[in-house]
């Protein structure tokens, strides 16, 4: 009887495992869906109760945030200070995160931990001192001064997530590379780099997701020019009302390049994130 | 196995290619700002309705200078005014400032005075503060000098459904005891009787407490009802301050649900989705209500009052950075507006918070924007018109944080209102520069 039972205990067992799946994924999903499903409809429907499911689907929203709000620009702002912060800050912090891995540095703990204090400085205490040098250096309002902000925020987080990345890989493997007639550079390039990509993936797609959404900086430190796309969705969100339809359109926008850049990484971030979470 | 985008590599050679399709668009992207020359003017602006004509409709418009109004959400537009005047810089020649706070602009002389910019430059027409109401100039005055234009004027006003209001054969409520009859009775779970802001700070404190407040003593058209002259705390001189939040409290039960957290934004949305019958707020905020699904539903009048006929007034206005290096452009620009055509484009394209004298006495403005009514109401009430709460403090965005902080805890039931007046009397006093 046993023998007929467990088939069957086994598949209600799987039932129950994707039915509970199916219900994680639509808990996490639903904003998301409501987000996309709202920038598609209209300001009549959208603040109508109880809500509409069934709607004819509008681009309007966009329409709106292209025309009226002048998205694609601050798009373009955004990408390229986002891009170029992110690479300075992975290259940077990779090679730094290096050296304090793999080099015999006089107070090492010390110089990684003042890495990381910047980190700890809230970014309200530093908006006024960093708004007074951006004057004094006329970089105000320019592309130069958020790529520099924005990599200097992500460096500490990238030298410290990615010295254990590089510790985790055996110190052997490069010194195999170095008896077999590499330089010190073409070891780094040639062996550390491809082991790092995983982890190198998952650094970068947080490192650039902080710069992606960050608004406070982007909107003390420019005035017309270096306009990034929070700042702008912010916008949508006028103090005595909400312009719905807009505000989830910009999200869209704004989550696109996210999930898009998750996507492409993805094989290298399931392992990254995992990686050395298991010591063998 | 290696379809599908999870199992593409970006290669170098894309990333380069990427790279160099993003410079080429900002190039393109850049190129008009760039190859536009002569005078300009830049303009610190926030996101309310006018601001949005501002920065789209009006450099479209005025010729004499290139404008820039890009817009910032109202709290990090104080904060940027703060850090950006605090300074000394001078990337923005113009300002926005909300008349709640524009006196800290004008104490500590981060604008410049239009009479002062007239003076050093005589060729300079007399700008025509006649044509713009009376009670908008209050706020740009500051030791007998004018330091800008008023760009809206608002008032608290009484908004509600009529169709409700008839169905239970309701009349409009003068004071606050018809208002708590009304509110009871409307009440139902589907549809609360009133709304109350109480998770916003000035849609709590201005909103809700000081449109009960100002009716309660008798003011002068300068007076705020919580600062005198000598910025002395006056707002519970006889205890109206916490009889004022005892006429919260008993219409509290009639809120919706949540109304701890309501702001601004969540009370429009709740009225407009017909999920309440009475809202009191700042008429700004209800630009743009009649366009939406209860149109034709919606009455408005003046301010249940206690004792005396008063409402505040306030707004928003545009002044002269003093550390602007274009004043002259920057004053050319105030006339123009001054000579009514950016406060038609203004009332073309949906402000219903009007300054302008020949629009607020215009009758087919008045048909076009309803709540422009509740200053019918103003004449055949009496009502006279005070200050807004607290202008006079060159801090009132902090004061006004210790009042809201104390009124919420009296209507929260945390401290008893007479307790919460007393001490927002002394903390108010504390904070006071």
């Amino acid at each position: 009887m046993s023998a007929h039972r467990a088939p069957i205990r086994r598949f209600s067992k799987m039932i129950l495992v994707y039915i509970l799946a199916l219900l994680a994924t639509a808990f996490f999903a639903f904003p998301i869906f409501w987000m996309i499903t709202a920038s598609l409809k209209s300001d009549q429907s959208i603040t109508t109760y109880p809500p509409v499911w069934v709607f004819a689907p509008t681009l309007q929203n966009y329409v709106k945030l292209v025309e009226e709000l002048g998205i694609m620009k601050m798009f373009i702002n955004s990408a390229v200070i986002v891009g170029l912060s992110t690479c300075l800050a992975m290259v940077c912090g990779t090679l730094a995160a290096y050296a304090l891995a793999r080099f015999d540095i006089r107070n090492k703990q010390l110089i990684a931990f003042e890495v990381l204090s910047i980190r700890m400085l809230p970014p309200i205490v530093s908006v006024v001192p960093m708004f007074i040098l951006a004057r004094w250096l006329g970089v105000f309002d320019t592309y130069w001064l958020l790529i520099a902000a924005y990599a200097l925020s992500g460096l500490p987080f990238v030298v410290w997530v990615m010295r254990v990345f590089i510790q985790d890989i055996p110190q052997s493997i490069e010194e195999a590379a170095l008896i077999d007639g590499c330089s010190r550079l073409e070891a780094f390039w040639r062996v550390m780099l491809p082991l790092l990509l995983p982890g190198l993936a998952a650094t970068m797609v947080i490192v650039f997701m902080f710069a992606w959404n960050e608004f406070l900086l982007a909107s003390m430190l420019t005035s017309n020019a270096a306009k990034t796309l929070p700042v702008i969705a912010a916008n949508t969100l006028n103090a005595k009302s909400i312009a719905w339809g807009m505000a989830s359109a910009a999200g869209v926008i704004m989550s696109l390049p996210v999930v898009v850049l998750v996507l492409l990484m993805q094989r290298y971030l399931v392992r990254g994130l995992t990686l050395g979470a298991v010591k063998g | 196995m290696s379809n599908g985008i999870n199992h593409w590599e970006m290669s170098r050679r894309t990333a380069l290619k990427a790279a160099a399709a993003l410079f080429a668009a900002y190039n393109l992207s850049s190129s008009g700002a760039r190859a536009a020359s002569g005078k300009s003017l830049n303009i610190l602006n926030t996101n309310l309705l006018f601001c949005d004509v501002l920065a789209k409709v009006i450099p479209k418009v005025y010729t004499d200078a290139e404008i820039t109004a890009e817009e910032n959400p109202q709290n990090e537009h104080y904060e940027k005014l703060l850090v950006e005047m605090s300074q000394g810089s001078s990337t923005y020649d113009l300002l926005v400032l909300d008349n709640m706070f524009s006196h800290q602009f004008l104490v500590n002389k981060w604008v410049k005075a239009v009479d002062d910019i007239k003076a050093d430059d005589p060729s300079l027409p007399a700008l025509k503060y006649e044509n713009v109401a009376p009670a908008s100039l209050k706020y740009l005055q500051y030791e007998g000098k004018n330091f800008g234009i008023p760009m809206t004027l608002s008032t608290p006003i009484f908004v509600y459904r009529k169709d409700l209001f008839e169905a239970k054969g309701l009349s409009v409520p003068t004071n606050w005891d018809d208002y708590r009859k009304c509110a009871e009775a409307l009440h139902t779970d589907e549809v609360a009787g009133n709304i109350l802001l109480l998770g916003g700070q000035d849609a709590h404190m201005s909103g809700d407490w000081a449109t009960r407040l100002m009716s309660m003593t008798k003011l002068g058209p300068d007076d705020d009802g919580v600062l005198d002259s000598a910025l002395r705390p006056v707002f519970n001189s006889e205890g109206q301050g916490a009889r004022a939040i005892e006429r919260i409290k008993e219409v509290l039960p009639f809120a919706p649900k949540g109304a701890e957290g309501l702001d601004y934004p969540d009370g429009v949305s709740l009225f407009s989705q017909g999920k309440a019958a009475m809202f009191i707020s700042w008429s700004d905020v209800f630009a743009g209500m009649e366009n939406g699904p209860l149109k034709g539903k919606i009455g408005y009048a003046a301010v249940p009052s206690e004792k005396y006929q008063q409402q505040m007034t306030g707004g928003l206005s545009l002044a002269v950075s003093a550390f602007s290096n274009n004043p002259s452009e920057a004053y050319k620009f105030l006339d123009w507006m001054l000579k009514g055509e950016g406060y038609r484009l203004f009332l073309e394209n949906g402000e219903t918070n009007l300054v302008l004298k020949s629009q607020l006495d215009d009758p087919a403005v008045r048909a076009k924007i309803p709540s422009l009514n509740v200053y019918e109401d103003f004449k055949k009430r009496g009502t006279t018109t005070i200050a807004l709460t607290p202008y006079r403090a060159p801090n009132a965005v902090e004061v006004q944080r210790v009042l809201y902080e104390e009124i919420l805890a009296a209507v929260l039931g945390r401290k008893t209102p007479e307790q919460a007046m007393k001490d927002a009397e002394v903390r108010v006093q504390g904070v006071i520069r």
